[in-house]
């Protein structure tokens, strides 16, 4: 145990020690280069600090950029979640359907979301524009991921409910939806990592003044790096924060996953 | 036998409802189009026809599909092989020696999480020309292949590598016929799917990043004219070299380790 605690505390010392070299190694680098294009990790706290408190050149503060991104991802998620849930399942369940209209589907899987922005900056106005982007982007996962978990549910659990007279609707409800939740949330966490991605570029390219995308891509064209990093690491944060949330979420709904199995 | 011709027919009918399916969605929206006349959706027969332009006479700035194609895929292929050469030998490496991971995890955990497209305005102030793009495409592909090789080595089977070892093998003999081998699959999961990323990751590049070729920035030029048919036709072109791309790799992987289906004992 106190080996243990010691192992662990030696790992954190030497984690602390790696990041501190970095981080001095960086702001020498910095002061030796004394290029505007170079920010020292003190410009860049003194950025966070201004982000928070002024704002970027717009008079935008750090939190209504963050907020906004945020905004947009949940939307679209939440959409996408909507319509790829149910519709895997559906589709799951009566596999001929998608079979027989596989053809449709597939195609439009493989284009990758970011090739969708221009179609949705002719076709669409605002705030609409991101949250189909975002929409386009997460749905495939989760849809996909639904619709084989459902494909590969246990026939003899089915099969055993039948027997013994239960309806459709029960064996959905009790054998088929508990079974299929740990891929679904598995696919909600790649298609969320997916998102993060998609409403930088969204947001680079799709015209609103907020937003962290356009953050980092305004204070490049004014040459502020500060601003870009501080830009960066907080989508960074972001990302790993709602990442975490679904682990969290998936450790609570899962935890008799822990004890039941046999292996 | 029977079931055989059953299986056979059944594979046909699926075939046949697929076409049937295309063919009225085809339809459907050619009948759409032509009741609506409206400028955003256009039939099919003009986006066959704008396919047909960008490849003989080129876009509005006279630049063939063709080209578009090769400069996209020539980027994505530079980024991909540097993002191969440094992922692959350092994730060998870390997964051998944990202590070194777990010890700068401090700095590349962060990292990791900054999607590679935030990366792209840094790159257009720091770098120029051909190199931002190889490096959007090397930061997005090396993370899961560097990543996948490293959790790969961690769970080697330690028997397969003890073995040899009390027979007294060299270390450089196991890494070289025990580690390596049983690695490999994974490896080349993690290239697919860095791949996958690479691909969504030029055309974020490609539309912010300032030049006039490659399909990215195609498709955002006629988004600014608003001629859906051609936005279509890149759009489909992406769609289709994503998909040959990914094939290959799924053949690949299931010709070269065809061993892996065969020794798996459950």
């Amino acid at each position: 145990m106190t080996n243990n605690y010691a192992e662990k505390m030696k790992t954190m010392g030497l984690n602390f020690f790696t990041l501190a070299m970095v981080l001095v190694l960086w702001t020498l680098i910095a002061y030796w280069q004394k290029s505007p294009f170079f920010a020292t990790p003190y410009d860049i706290v003194l950025g966070f600090v201004q982000m928070v408190t002024v704002g970027d050149v717009e008079g935008y503060r750090l939190w209504s950029h963050m907020l906004h991104s945020l905004v947009r991802v949940s939307a679209g998620f939440a959409a996408a979640c909507l319509v790829g849930i149910p519709g895997g399942l559906l589709l799951g369940l009566y596999p001929k359907i998608y079979d027989r209209t596989r053809i449709l589907v597939e195609p439009i899987r493989f284009i990758s979301p970011i090739a969708w922005i221009p179609m949705a900056i002719v076709l669409l106005v605002g705030f609409s524009r991101y949250i189909f982007v975002i929409w386009v982007a997460s749905f495939f996962p989760i849809f996909v991921s639904t619709l084989w978990s459902v494909r590969q549910v246990n026939a003899v659990y089915v099969n055993v409910a039948r027997v013994a007279g239960a309806s459709r609707l029960f064996i959905i409800r009790k054998i088929i939806f508990p079974s299929i939740l740990p891929s679904v949330i598995g696919g909600m966490r790649i298609s969320l990592g997916i998102s993060w991605m998609c409403i930088v570029a969204a947001e680079m390219i799709g015209g609103q003044m907020v937003g962290i995308g356009r953050l980092i891509l305004k204070s490049a064209m004014v040459t502020r790096m500060d601003l870009v990093v501080v830009g960066m690491i907080s989508i960074g944060f972001v990302g790993y924060a709602t990442n975490e949330l679904i682990i969290f979420i998936e450790k609570r709904i899962f935890r008799w996953r822990a004890a039941v199995s046999i292996e | 036998m029977a079931n055989d011709k059953n299986a056979g027919s059944g594979k046909l009918g699926t075939f046949g409802y697929n076409a049937l399916a295309l063919s009225i969605f085809i339809l459907l929206w050619t009948i759409v189009s032509w009741i609506s006349e409206s400028l955003f959706l256009p039939t099919p027969w003009t986006v066959l026809k704008s396919f047909l332009d960008l490849c003989t006479y080129g876009d509005v700035e006279g630049i063939s599909l063709g080209m578009h194609i090769f400069k996209s895929t020539l980027r994505i292929f530079a980024g991909f092989v540097a993002a191969c050469i440094l992922g692959i030998p350092l994730g060998i490496l870390m997964g051998l020696y944990p202590r070194v991971y777990d010890s700068t995890k401090s700095v590349i955990e962060p990292i990791r999480f900054i999607p590679p497209v935030a990366w792209i305005p840094l790159v257009i102030v720091l770098l120029v020309g051909f190199s931002r793009y190889a490096f959007i495409i090397w930061l997005g592909a090396f993370f899961p292949i560097f990543i996948g090789t490293l959790l790969s080595v961690r769970s080697v089977n330690p028997t397969h590598i003890d073995v040899p070892r009390s027979f007294g093998a060299k270390r450089l003999y196991i890494i070289r016929k025990i580690v390596i081998p049983s690695t490999l699959p994974d490896i080349f999961t993690g290239m697919r799917v860095g791949m996958g990323i690479g691909w969504d990751c030029i055309m974020a590049a490609e539309m912010i990043g300032g030049e006039n070729e490659g399909l990215g920035v195609m498709i955002l030029k006629y988004a600014e004219l608003i001629r859906i048919e051609d936005i279509m036709v890149g759009m489909i072109v992406i769609g289709a070299i994503g998909f040959f791309i990914n094939e290959i790799f799924i053949f690949v992987e299931r010709r070269v380790f065809k061993w892996k289906e065969a020794i798996v004992i459950s």
